[in-house]
């Protein structure tokens, strides 16, 4: 008869078995507090965290009245703001209106001079009062872009005083000017508005000239040549500071010199444009001294940046910070995901959520412009999953397949292998495993305990049982090279196990032990 | 040098000393040996960097001298202004008018020293011999698209020989911090409503705006700047946690 002996290789990953369950939180029963202790308004908090001065509820904040959320009006700023308590609200000097749709709150094209927004009448009131302007609300128009075409769309031109010593001119719309007034040395004129002309227009005989200043304006993206009077005239373009004909009536942007090109750190040419990656600034931010003035199209855009590429202004992108680069589920520890931004010249760095919690995902769009955004790192259901199809599903999960890796997870939680017991193809893993915060508590042991492997190797012996053992199943168990795979797969489920960390320094523990027992 | 060139110098100087003394004794509100005080501008320079360095406060911390319910980072506790303790969920927000909230801090903190500038100013007229006259003020403090202006309107009254009034100190500071807010208010409103905010979009239609947006914990801290000015605002939000933040 043969004698069967039977050997068992406990392969323990860090620490001893639990369940991949996260232990349930310990949560004691809430109340909805209208105040907490800590001010926060309208919380499901344990009783004790709440104001005793306020409301309290035994039941959930989206079921009592005194947390309902409304809208918060602020009559003096203008602005509405919706999914605010009452308390919080009012506390703070605004008014609460339990309404669908507000009167205060509806939307109209706000017409400030050359300029447009979309906000409210009393919005609009303050701000025309800010800049000193009659208030100019058209309630009709609740699209941005209708808002915005009827300002592009006024007449622009002089608006010319005549007040027999002198003529002054200001530079307007045909709105400002209507109505409007100068006095001086006793004597009184009205706007006199002269379409599309510029105030140094010689036929207007205006006290106002040609000069070598420019300016940026609120809204625009280009430098512009401004006059004696303080006025601004056409596209700064160094050519013509003296062109008598340049400062005799407006010309559009889009017949001014280097149209359509940006005209970044040019010297000569103040055609700026935003979305080309250039805007109008001070000439101290660059090196490039213009021929007149002090102001330049600035170079929005990043050159040579953390990755050594260049991005253009608004394009942003991903950066991981893994030692040796990102690797399908070889996320070292303290590793994480960054999103780069290139906004006005400068590299804005944005982490993702810690942990790996998030991770950050790419996109080209129209050829050639990076948008990049931080998402959630959906490892949740990988372990799971059973085959490839399901595991690697991107509608669902973030979870990659990995063949080979045998095992099952029917014991407790563990992955086994029993003689004899068919192998499953492969397991299915975070694709960027998550972090942990292995350096506190228990959780981060229970979860990475589920890494631990067994394997059941069995032995057969002679008749005479004298030691003559031969490895009959699972003989691949015994070898290192099953050590470093199982050492591997503990590894793919988050800081767990044997690993580097993110500046490329090993653990200070193997992370594992390997224990052998004999089953008789 | 001879003698008579020695005895010349020292004539001269007794001169000038008699003649000092003389024009003294004659016009006795010259003050020679103390700096002439001007109210206003005592009050400006005595309030001003105390000014600046509270707005510094609480442009960190969310717009909260003393922030309560909090997100430490980098060393600042910033406020949250919209915030849910629970997950999944979009967060309800905490300050509805932060402009309103941002002015009321700077005046509650700015008083107490305000108050003993002036105290300050009435000593160092009552060591000069003169008497001073001052009610018990408020104070005045408001954000606005071109800048912030503190303002202290009841008269400072000096009386000697003469009385000086003095009337409507301001103390005005360039600042695009309206923008700021005004932009960190519609950013709690989008946290409020979706759970989350583009950040992008303000920036395109800001060209000096700057958006840093950084995610720790389940909390998501906005440091909102201008790229020109250089100042910053800082909140923090809770909203729309995903239940496995670790």
């Amino acid at each position: 008869m043969v004698k069967k002996i039977i050997l068992v290789l406990c392969f323990m990953i860090l620490f001893s078995l639990g369940s991949f369950i996260y232990p349930a939180s310990s949560q004691a029963s809430s109340v909805c507090c209208e105040k907490t202790l800590s001010g926060t308004y309208c919380q499901n908090v344990p009783a004790n965290e709440c104001n005793n001065d306020y409301d309290t509820q035994p039941t959930n904040c989206d079921s009592t009245s005194f947390c309902e959320t409304g809208i918060c009006f602020d009559s003096t700023e203008g602005t509405c703001l919706d999914n605010v308590a009452k308390v919080s609200c009012e506390e703070n000097g605004g008014a609460w209106l339990d309404e669908e749709n507000p009167s205060q709150c509806n939307f109209g094209c706000c017409i400030l001079g050359d300029q447009a927004a979309l906000v409210t009448w009393s919005r609009c009131n303050a701000l025309t009062a800010s800049y000193g302007l009659e208030i100019n609300w058209r309630g009709d128009i609740t699209d941005q872009t209708s808002c915005i075409e009827i300002v592009s769309n006024q007449d622009k031109g002089a608006c010319v005083y005549d007040l027999v010593f002198e003529k002054r001119c200001t530079f307007g719309t045909r709105a400002e000017c209507d109505g409007s007034s100068q006095s001086a040395g006793g004597n009184f004129a009205e706007g006199d508005f002269e379409e599309g002309s510029l105030c140094t227009d010689p036929e207007l005989g205006t006290v106002c000239g040609k000069s070598e200043e420019t300016t940026c304006l609120p809204g625009k993206d280009g430098v512009y040549f401004v006059d004696t009077c303080g006025n601004r005239a056409n596209i700064y373009d160094s050519s013509k500071q003296d062109n008598n004909a340049y400062w005799k009536n407006l010309v559009a942007e889009s017949n001014s010199c280097g149209f359509g090109s940006g005209n970044i750190e040019s010297p000569s040419c103040g055609n700026c444009d935003y979305l080309l990656g250039s805007y109008c600034r001070d000439k101290r931010i660059s090196n490039v001294n213009p021929t007149y003035g002090n102001f330049i199209c600035a170079d929005l855009n990043c050159k040579d940046t953390s990755n050594g590429n260049d991005y253009t202004h608004g394009e942003s992108w991903c950066v991981n910070d893994d030692y040796g680069g990102v690797y399908e589920g070889g996320n070292s520890v303290g590793s994480e995901f960054y999103r780069h931004e290139c906004i006005n010249g400068e590299e804005i760095v944005e982490p993702c959520e810690g942990l790996r919690q998030e991770v950050c995902g790419e996109a080209i769009v129209n050829n050639d412009f990076s948008s990049a955004i931080c998402t959630p790192n959906r490892y949740d259901s990988c372990f799971g999953q059973d085959n490839k199809d399901s595991c690697e599903d991107t509608l669902e999960r973030d979870c990659i397949w990995r063949e080979g890796i045998p095992g099952s997870y029917n014991y407790d939680g563990a992955k086994q292998i029993w003689p004899g017991f068919p192998r499953i193809a492969g397991s299915c893993l975070p694709k960027n495993s998550p972090g942990r915060r292995f350096w506190e508590g228990d959780e981060s042991q229970n979860y990475c305990s589920t890494g631990t492997s067994y394997c059941v190797v069995r032995f057969t012996s002679g008749l005479l049982d004298i030691g003559d053992y031969e490895c009959e199943d699972n003989c691949e168990c015994l070898y290192e090279s099953w050590y470093n795979e199982q050492a591997g797969y503990c590894s793919l489920l988050g800081d767990c196990g044997t690993s580097k960390n993110w500046v490329g320094v090993e653990g200070n523990s193997i992370g594992y032990d390997i224990i052998r027992d004999r089953l008789d | 040098m001879n003698k008579r060139g020695q005895v010349s110098i020292f004539v001269i100087v007794a001169i000038v000393i008699v003649g000092v003394i003389s024009l003294l004794y004659v016009f006795p509100q010259i003050n020679v040996f103390a700096e002439e005080i001007n109210p206003t501008s005592y009050i400006r320079d005595c309030i001003k960097p105390e000014l600046e360095d509270i707005i510094d406060v609480l442009s960190l911390q969310g717009g909260y001298y003393s922030p309560t319910n909090y997100h430490r980072y980098n060393d600042n506790k910033i406020q949250y202004l919209c915030y849910i303790g629970e997950d999944y969920k979009p967060c309800i927000i905490q300050q509805p008018l932060l402009k309103k909230k941002f002015e009321d801090e700077v005046i509650e903190q700015i008083t107490p020293v305000a108050n003993g500038c002036i105290a300050n100013l009435k000593k160092a007229y009552d060591s000069r011999g003169y008497i001073i006259e001052s009610v018990p003020s408020e104070f005045e403090f408001k954000i606005g698209l071109d800048g912030m202006v503190f303002v202290y309107s009841d008269p400072i009254t000096v009386k000697k020989e003469g009385t000086q009034t003095f009337r409507n100190i301001e103390i005005e500071l360039e600042s695009k911090l309206y923008d700021l807010l005004i932009i960190s208010t519609s950013i709690i409103q989008e946290e409020a409503s979706v759970g989350d905010s583009e950040t992008l979009n303000y920036m395109r239609n800001y060209p000096d705006l700057k958006i840093v947006k950084i995610r720790r914990e389940g909390t998501t801290i906005y440091e909102v700047s201008n790229a020109i000015t250089k100042e910053k605002f800082s909140f923090a939000t809770r909203s729309a946690v995903l239940g496995n933040i670790i």
